[in-house]
């Protein structure tokens, strides 16, 4: 979630109370129903391949231009069986419309006459890299959590693993640890938005919900 | 007959009585908002159309409870004012649906196909969608009604939204109907649709004022409306006019109380 | 080739949908034909104008399909991609380009007869030129069982000035489970038509299509008509999405979906944007029971109200 939103004071702090009627979060997902994490805008393949032209680095308006087009090749047949011809080309008042509707989201900012990304584009493998480390931080946060788990039983009282107020505790621990972060710059101030999608990993999600549900 | 509002706030035909004459045409008219309409889909049973009060008889049989099936089972049907666009249903299907005789299916779609001047070699082939025209699609309509051979064929304003042409065109339809022996309740507000009718109810505001001959309840709706000029130009003059100058004066001072 | 040559029950399910068997048999009629038995090519057919082309590959196969510059073909192509086992996993990679100033329409079928735990996913790319006139109808038939999970893609781009016709029918027998989406691009002045038609028919159906329409392009128009019904317990989820992003587009999409008996579920999610200031969206969604003016309409033909219900859904359900 945006932390720079009003409804940063409402994040989750504990046990949702459901008595509560708060209704401008979704109920699945805690959240509210408006401001989704991953907007709808990128259901649009000619907005992500924009943001896949700016990941290379910014450009402006007449280069963007320049690249959104493309002429389809067969998969089988060579070019000497057959030369195709067919080609697209984005018309520049539909390039306008939609680096408008990037901009209006913050995924893209124009300074100096270029356009450049405002969130983290990754590729394949360097999201798998990123993976190495994310596991590599969680195995590091584990040992702490681990060795001070018997402090702060001592310091707490009976502070029970299976409790809620455990959870409580990992949590807010997280929170905190996010501040730190930002605080000393260790993180870009971008919004908190996870690794968009390339065209191969939503292959790759396919396949996970083909194993999944059949 | 009385017929409130669906919730019940308001009556919109309120002390309705008549009698329909076997084998004739019978016109209900009035003004827009009489309630000609709703005594229709209340004869025909819908389901937002129930009298609050007073009894329907077909046939000596009490059908005030009955269903919109049960009375169309009976031989009672309706040709809708504005009949819906069920888009992908055959025009042959359509037609078929109200088909007792099933072993003559196709003779009698085409007979009523021929009846309402739809060439059937045109109409056999096509569905109902956008493609046919409000004219058409009221043809197709009154077809399948006519195909049911019902016993009672209740027309709701068959002349909306048609040129003139098309409805001199309608009243020679209503004459056939005629020689095939089934009686037609015409819902109009228009006078020279209704000259085709043998008998009439007036609807005013609700009520029944007259029913009799059609020619004596279009002279009374006439009146009731000031149409006095209107009246002996029009309808009355000439002829074949049913009534004199004089009498018409009667009646409209009649109707002004002097 | 004969009937008998490629399995009877993956073409029999033809009939259901009033199509010809023979249309797809090479050797009866003139067009080009593309026939697939998991994953043998059964039958390949080409016509002047036409190349097809198909590689079989470990579970289905990558195939090409080119229409030529100019190409005008009163003929359809069929093509039918069947499985006649009850379990597997079929791939279909294809790649289907009509070049400028074509026009063709393709036909194709899938089916799987006995599916009971029988994946099929499709990956299919369009790209159509400009100036063409473009029809693509695809029936399904997964038989009774409710036996299969169906998975396919679609991205399609759709040229200047070129009509494009999609006809999906998922109406006879039990789907399973399925997974649709469609993305179609549609250039300056092209016209895009879409009708999507399924039936769940039991608990175990669940369709799930996703069908999006992006006017890229200056003029370009499109309509969308999903229309549905899930019976006793079937569930069936529409999306249509249509966005006008450039300047005087027109985009609509219906939805009409009709629940019949307890635990059926039907949703729609309509979604219109519009971007560009001068386009224009729009949707309707009509969901539930048909309206009570059409059920009047037939019940004053003598029809109860379940006999009229089962003519409004056969009509709903019937190809344009």
């Amino acid at each position: 979630m945006k932390e720079n939103t009003k409804y940063h004071n409402y994040r989750f702090v504990g046990k949702i109370n459901v008595d509560e009627i708060e209704p401008w979060f979704d109920f699945a997902t805690g959240k509210p129903w408006d401001d989704p994490e991953i907007p709808w805008i990128l259901d649009n393949k000619v907005r992500r391949e924009i943001l896949v032209i700016l990941a290379k680095g910014p450009k402006s308006f007449q280069q963007i231009y320049e690249k959104v087009n493309f002429s389809p090749k067969p998969l089988l047949i060579t070019k000497e069986e057959y030369d195709c011809q067919i080609s697209y080309q984005w018309t520049k008042e539909t390039i306008e419309n939609h680096l408008m509707n990037l901009e209006w989201y913050n995924l893209i900012k124009l300074i100096e006459k270029k356009y450049e990304l405002t969130i983290p584009i990754l590729s394949t493998e360097k999201s798998e890299k990123l993976e190495e480390y994310i596991v590599k931080f969680t195995e590091n946060w584990i040992t702490i959590i681990k060795q001070l788990n018997n402090e702060v039983q001592e310091k707490i009282g009976d502070l029970d693993q299976k409790t809620p107020l455990y959870e409580i505790l990992i949590e807010k621990a997280i929170e905190k640890l996010y501040d730190l972060l930002k605080r000393d710059n260790l993180i870009p101030d971008t919004p908190n938005i996870k690794v968009l999608w390339a065209e191969q990993l939503r292959k790759d999600k396919f396949e996970e919900w083909v194993a999944k549900n059949y | 007959m009385t017929i409130p509002t669906i919730d019940q706030k308001c009556v919109i035909v309120n002390k309705v009585s008549f009698g329909v004459k076997e084998g004739s045409i019978h016109a209900i008219i009035g003004p827009n908002g009489s309630g000609k309409s709703t005594l229709a889909y209340t004869i025909m049973g819908l389901n937002n159309y129930k009298p609050s009060g007073g009894k329907i008889y077909f046939d000596g049989i009490d059908i005030t409870d009955m269903s919109i099936t049960e009375r169309a089972k009976l031989g009672i049907t309706l040709a809708w004012q504005e009949p819906a666009r069920i888009d992908g249903l055959s025009i042959p299907k359509y037609i078929s649906l109200g088909i007792k005789d099933k072993a003559n299916i196709k003779k009698i779609i085409r007979e009523a196909l021929e009846i309402v001047n739809l060439e059937p070699e045109r109409y056999m082939n096509r569905t109902i969608n956008e493609s046919l025209s409000g004219g058409e699609r009221k043809r197709v309509e009154l077809a399948a009604t006519i195909a049911m051979r019902p016993r009672l064929i209740i027309l709701d304003e068959p002349d909306s939204g048609l040129d003139f042409i098309v409805i001199e065109d309608f009243l020679n339809i209503f004459e056939k109907i005629k020689e095939l022996n089934m009686t037609i309740l015409l819902i109009t507000h228009r006078e020279d649709i209704g000259m085709v009718a043998d008998y009439g109810t007036l609807i005013w505001r609700g009520d029944s004022l007259l029913t009799d001959v059609f020619p004596k309840v279009m002279l009374r709706y006439c009146a009731k409306a000031g149409l006095k000029e209107f009246c002996k130009r029009k309808l009355f003059n000439g002829k074949e006019a049913c009534f004199d100058e004089d009498y018409i004066d009667k009646i409209f001072r009649e109707e002004q109380g002097l | 080739m004969n009937k008998t040559e490629y399995p009877e029950e993956i073409l029999e399910s033809l009939e259901d949908y009033n199509i010809d068997i023979r249309d797809f048999l090479p050797g009866h009629g003139k067009g080009a034909k593309l026939l697939l038995d998991f994953n043998k090519i059964s039958g390949l057919e080409q016509v002047k104008g036409v190349i097809l082309k198909g590689r079989e590959i470990e579970n289905g196969i990558v195939a090409d399909i080119i229409i030529k510059e100019g190409t005008k073909i009163e003929e359809p192509v069929h093509l039918c991609f069947g499985v006649n086992k009850e379990t597997g996993v079929q791939e279909i990679f294809t790649r289907i380009i009509a070049e400028d100033n074509t026009e063709v329409t393709v036909q194709a079928h899938c089916s799987f007869p006995k599916a009971n735990g029988l994946v099929h996913k499709m990956f299919g790319h369009f790209y159509i030129g400009k100036n063409c006139n473009f029809t693509y109808s695809e029936t399904h038939y997964h038989g009774e069982n409710s036996g299969a999970l169906v998975a396919p893609v679609g991205y399609i781009y759709v040229g200047e000035n070129s009509v494009f016709e999609n006809n999906f029918n998922l109406t006879r027998g039990t789907p399973g489970k399925v997974k649709i989406m469609i993305d179609i691009y549609a250039m300056k002045n092209s016209v895009i038509k879409s009708n999507i038609r399924a039936f769940g028919r039991c608990k175990k159906d669940s369709i799930r299509i996703r069908d999006s329409v992006f006017l890229e392009g200056e003029n370009a128009r499109s309509i969308i008509k999903m229309k549905a019904a899930a019976k006793d317990g079937g569930e069936v989820l529409m999306y249509g999405i249509t966005e006008g992003n450039a300047p005087r587009c027109n985009g609509h999409v219906e939805c009409s979906e009709i629940v019949l008996g307890k635990g059926s579920i039907c949703r729609a999610r309509p979604f219109i944007r519009a971007i560009d200031p001068t386009s224009s969206v729009s949707h309707e969604a009509s969901l539930g029971r048909f309206p009570q003016k059409w059920l009047d309409e037939l019940q004053a033909k003598g029809l109860t109200e379940d006999e009229a219900t089962q003519i409004l859904i056969e009509a709903m359900l019937q190809e344009e």
